[in-house]
C-alpha cells in the first residue's frame, strides 16, 4: 500500500549563537515530516504490515528530503532521529509499525551509512502536538556531544486518522558542547556504539573473562572521569580491580556480619 | 546603528497535497523563513528607535531570498506573502513593529514590484509562542482564494532580549478555495486592493 501523503513539511534550523557566544561553524538541523492517512484508524488491526511498508516508504522519502533540506551530502550527515505522531483513532502501535520494522534501511542508504541506532519517539495526540525528535551520532550511539532533540509540530495535524511521521538529520551536535563523554574524532569503530570492542550497553552480559575484566575496567574508568570533564578516559590499571574488588568483599562481610549469615564474599 | 545578532535562523517549506478534496494538478506551497535576533531595546525605554528598521533592511532581504529558493528558486511562482513578529517579554509591542518597512520591502522588491500591502501581525510572547502569519496574494489584497495564514513558532525563542521575525510566502490559493470572491486572474491592478 502506497502512502497517502496529504502534506510534506521540511525544516531548516541554523544556530549560529548560544547567549553570548557565536557558534561557528553554525550548527544545522533539518526535518522532513509528512502526514499521512492512518488505514488502520477507528478499528483493531492485527497485521499491520501495510504500515510497516509505509514506513519503509517514508524512510526513503523524508530522509531525501531532509537531507537535501540541510544542502550537504547524505555521507555528511552527523545525527539523526526519527518520531511518529498518531491522531486520535489510532494506536500507538501503528506509530510502531512505521517507524522500526523498515524505515531505518532507506534513511540509511540516503546517508550512505549509520551503523548507530535510529533514535526515536512516539506519541499520541492532536493537531498541533509537538513531536520532541530525538538525536543520536549516526555512526556511534555514544557520541554524547551529539545527543540532542529537535522539536517540531504542524499546526493542522495529525487529525483524528492521520499519522506524523518526521526524520531529522544535522551537520553537528549541540551548539556549544562541553559535558565530556565519548567525543565524535575518538570514535574507534562504526561499530554503532562507538568502541573497538563494539560494547552493546553497559550491564550486557559478555562471555570471556578477559572481556569481562575488560568491561569492569571500562566500568571504573567511566565513573572515575565521567564527572562533566571533557579529558579523555584513563583505562582503569589493575590495581584499580583489586581495589575495588577489596572493597567489595569488605561490603560483603560486613552485610553477613549484619544479617548473621557465613562471612563469605559473592 | 544598532547590530543586528542574529541567533537562529529557520526556514520551513510545507506542500500540500490534499486536504481529504481532490488533488489539485501542482501541490500549494508555503514557506517562512524565521530569525531570531537580539532586541537591542529590551528592557527599558528608548524613544528613539526608528533607526534600527534601517539596520534590518539586509536581513530582510535576505530572508526574502531565502525564502524564494526554498520554493523552487523562480520568484514568478509567488503569489502569496505575510509577514509577522514576536518581540521577547522584555520588550514592547512596538519593538515588532520595527519589522514593517524592512520585512515587508524587501519582499516586494524581492518579488519584482508586488503591489498588495502585506498582511502582517505581531505580539509579545515568550519561547514557542506560536503566531498564525496572515497572508494575502502579493498585487492584490482582495483575492479571496489567497487568503490564508502559516502558524509559525521556535521552541527556544524568543527569548526575554529578543525579537523572532518571520516572512511568509506561497505559490497558491488554499488547496481547495472555493468560496468565491474576485479571482487572481481578474486583478485590475491599479491599487494593491482589486
Amino acid at each position: 500500500m502506497k502512502a497517502d501523503i496529504r502534506k510534506i513539511v521540511t525544516v531548516l534550523e541554523e544556530t549560529s549563537r548560544e547567549l553570548d557566544r557565536t557558534v561557528t561553524p553554525p550548527v544545522r538541523r533539518a526535518a522532513a515530516i509528512a502526514v499521512i492517512a492512518n488505514p488502520f484508524a477507528g478499528r483493531y488491526v492485527e497485521d499491520l504490515s501495510a504500515l510497516i511498508d509505509i514506513g519503509e516508504e517514508l524512510g526513503a522519502l523524508l530522509a531525501e528530503r531532509a537531507v537535501a533540506a540541510l544542502g550537504i551530502a547524505g555521507d555528511k550527515v552527523e545525527s539523526y532521529g526519527k518520531a511518529a505522531a498518531v491522531g486520535e483513532n489510532g494506536e500507538l502501535e501503528h506509530a510502531a509499525a512505521i517507524l522500526h520494522p523498515k524505515l531505518g534501511a532507506p534513511v540509511r542508504k540516503a546517508l550512505g551509512k549509520g551503523a548507530a541506532l535510529i533514535p526515536s519517539s512516539k506519541k499520541r495526540g492532536g493537531p498541533g502536538v509537538a513531536l520532541d525528535i530525538p538525536l543520536g551520532h549516526k555512526d556511534a550511539a555514544f557520541v554524547r556531544s551529539h545527543f540532542d532533540g529537535m522539536e517540531v509540530r504542524i499546526a493542522d495535524a495529525p487529525r483524528a486518522d492521520e499519522i506524523v511521521v518526521a526524520v531529522a538529520v544535522t551537520d553537528g551536535g549541540r551548539p556549544l558542547p562541553r559535558v565530556g563523554g565519548l567525543a565524535k574524532d575518538q570514535i574507534k569503530a562504526r561499530t554503532g556504539s562507538g568502541d573497538k570492542q563494539g560494547r552493546p550497553t553497559f550491564g550486557a552480559r559478555i562471555g570471556r573473562a578477559g572481556d569481562r575484566a575488560r568491561c569492569a575496567r571500562r566500568a571504573l574508568s567511566a565513573r572515575r572521569t565521567d564527572r562533566f570533564s571533557a579529558a579523555p578516559r584513563e583505562p582503569a590499571s589493575s590495581r584499580d580491580l583489586r581495589h575495588r574488588n577489596r572493597r567489595k568483599r569488605r561490603r560483603a562481610r560486613a552485610h553477613a556480619d549484619a544479617v548473621g549469615g557465613p562471612r563469605q564474599a559473592r | 546603528m544598532a547590530d543586528v545578532i542574529v541567533r537562529k535562523k529557520i526556514v520551513t517549506v510545507e506542500e500540500i497535497f490534499h486536504e481529504f478534496g481532490p488533488k489539485p494538478a501542482v501541490p500549494q506551497r508555503r514557506a517562512a523563513a524565521l530569525a531570531v535576533i537580539h532586541n537591542p531595546f529590551a528592557g527599558r525605554y528608548v524613544a528613539d528607535i526608528a533607526p534600527f528598521m534601517d539596520d534590518l533592511k539586509p536581513l530582510g532581504i535576505a530572508m526574502a531570498n531565502a525564502l524564494i529558493a526554498a520554493l523552487g528558486g523562480d520568484a514568478k511562482a509567488v503569489q502569496g506573502y505575510g509577514k509577522g513578529a514576536i518581540v521577547g517579554s522584555a520588550g514592547e509591542l512596538e519593538h515588532g513593529a520595527l519589522w514593517h518597512v524592512p520585512g515587508g520591502y524587501a519582499m516586494r522588491e524581492a518579488l519584482g514590484g508586488a503591489k498588495a500591502i502585506v498582511a502582517s501581525t505581531k505580539k509579545v510572547g515568550g519561547p514557542g509562542a506560536r503566531l498564525d502569519v496572515p497572508i494575502t496574494h502579493i498585487d492584490a489584497s482582495y483575492v479571496r482564494s489567497h487568503f490564508d495564514a502559516m502558524e509559525v513558532g521556535i521552541a527556544d525563542a524568543p527569548r526575554a532580549d529578543e525579537i523572532l521575525l518571520a516572512l511568509v510566502m506561497t505559490t497558491g490559493a488554499r488547496v481547495h478555495e472555493r468560496v468565491g470572491g474576485l479571482r487572481a486572474d481578474d486583478i485590475e491592478g491599479k491599487d494593491g486592493l482589486r
